[in-house]
């Protein structure tokens, strides 16, 4: 009896801890989380009824992390790995852990989406909480997502447009958190090669520019210097794309969609280019912003 | 123009919108938002073969008088009413666009009568459906089902967005909190 009694004390004291710690800081956890921990799973892609699944290996030695992703179903094994140095900063991170403080930024997060915490079940496993993140207007999605309670790492994420449709959903389904690093065949040739550290990236220069921008997102300093450039709010980003017509097969405005992605490409005949909005963002936004694109004189 | 007005053009934009959504915008006075709608209707004609067949044709209005015409069950309250009404305003309003349209259909595109038998199957209208290609269903799930696009377009759209979609991942997941995990709405299509 008495045991019980303790471990009810100590599963409130516990469950006390987590919601001790407010929606922004689960958030900046969870982006520090999937960087710094050595893991491996098997994580399922779910798009209406159609569901894949991936093996995911991830291990940080010496100061660089080494991912792989590799397709279980569909009879094709593509394997994706890349190496990367951790102490690598990225914008879109950056500024959540912006907004997880106390700086004039955390208010901006709170501006565009509703934060909330609530109890979940367990994922792959694994004692979750829950993490409601509801955008304040229409030029967004939100996301419902379940993060472990012990690392922050997110088990599952559900993409939700504004009537609650769930677009995409990641899922751990079997999650190991003791994965050695040794485990982690690695081959060198198939890393893909990481710029030097310090060499933080910049916002791609181009000759255009967008009338119209969703509130809070802001360009994305890159190393690749395409001549794309990409927004982010800290959770959505979007891609906007500039191109040659030429060899296009259709000049008319037309979209895509796969789960949460998709695309708006628009063309603008006199200059002969074709625009193209892609991104995990309502239609509506990528149509506005591809729209939106022009060419100061 | 007004939020709830916006989120309604956000869901036919998404091929979500209620009756009550269309009948909104439709009813709206706001001269850019009908534009707007115009736009989105047009949209899906222009994608056939980058022709404006009707440029200057607003259809809203017959759209409207459609629906009007039909009686309103939404008042009633019964759920069956609302469902078979709700059909019957999706099948006249699919009647206008399919008569708005018919010139192009003689010509063998079928996208709004396909965007029309969406609406009737679902009970949901769906006028605005500028999809050209998949009415909103993921674009793995319609692979050779497409009537409007002739194979080689919706095969050059497919690869185009399958590309510019790597490139935006390449650059969304070190920047969207998912991480590398978000390289599955990639390889998951890729892999079929």
């Amino acid at each position: 009896m008495r045991c019980r009694v303790i471990l009810a004390v100590a599963a409130l004291a516990f469950s006390q801890v987590s919601w001790a710690n407010g929606p922004e800081t689960w958030l900046k956890r969870m982006t520090d989380s999937h960087r710094t921990l050595n893991y491996q799973g098997v994580v399922t892609y779910q798009v209406d009824d159609r569901l894949s699944s991936f093996k995911v290996s991830h291990v940080v030695k010496d100061g660089r992390e080494y991912e792989s992703l590799e397709a279980l179903s569909h009879g094709e094994h593509e394997v994706i790995r890349q190496g990367h140095d951790i102490s690598c900063v990225h914008p879109g991170p950056e500024l959540l852990h912006l907004l997880a403080g106390d700086s004039p930024e955390a208010k901006q997060l709170q501006k565009l989406y509703h934060l909330s915490l609530r109890e979940s079940g367990s994922v792959a496993g694994r004692a979750a909480i829950g993490l409601s993140i509801q955008p304040k207007d229409v030029y967004r999605l939100g996301y419902r997502l379940a993060l472990d309670k012990e690392t922050g790492l997110l088990l599952r994420s559900e993409i939700v447009n504004k009537r609650g449709k769930v677009l995409e959903r990641f899922e751990y389904v079997v999650l190991d958190l003791s994965f050695d690093e040794a485990a982690l065949e690695r081959d060198e040739s198939q890393l893909i090669a990481h710029p030097p550290v310090g060499e933080q990236g910049s916002v791609p220069e181009v000759n255009w520019r967008l009338s119209w921008l969703p509130d809070g997102f802001t360009p994305l300093a890159v190393r690749d210097q395409a001549p794309s450039i990409s927004y982010t709010d800290g959770l959505a980003v979007f891609t906007v794309f500039v191109e040659s017509t030429e060899g296009a097969a259709s000049q008319s405005d037309s979209h895509m969609r796969r789960g949460a992605s998709v695309s708006y490409s628009t063309t603008h005949k006199s200059r002969g280019v074709r625009v193209s909005v892609v991104g995990e963002i309502p239609m509506l936004t990528a149509r506005q912003v591809a729209l939106g694109v022009e060419w100061p004189e | 123009m007004k939020d709830g007005i916006r989120e309604s053009l956000s869901a036919m934009m998404d091929g979500e919108a209620s009756e009550l959504e269309l009948r909104r915008v439709l009813r709206s006075e706001d001269a850019a938002l009908r534009a707007e709608w115009a736009s989105l209707h047009r949209n899906q004609q222009v994608m056939h073969d980058g022709e404006l067949p009707f440029a200057g044709l607003d259809i809203s209005g017959r759209v409207m008088a459609a629906i009007d015409d039909e009686p309103s069950a939404v008042k009633r309250g019964s759920s069956w009413r609302q469902a078979l009404t709700g059909m019957a305003v999706a099948a006249s309003v699919a009647a206008v666009v399919v008569f708005a349209g018919s010139e192009r259909m003689l010509g063998g595109g079928t996208s709004m009568l396909a965007a029309s038998e969406t609406s009737v199957s679902s009970g949901r209208v769906y006028p605005a459906q500028m999809s050209p290609a998949n009415g909103g269903v993921p674009v793995s799930a319609i692979a050779g089902g497409t009537p409007s696009m002739s194979p080689a377009v919706k095969s050059e759209a497919d690869k185009r967005f399958d590309v510019l979609l790597r490139k935006h991942t390449e650059r969304a997941s070190l920047n969207n909190g998912q991480g590398f995990v978000s390289y599955a709405r990639v390889v998951s299509q890729e892999s079929e």
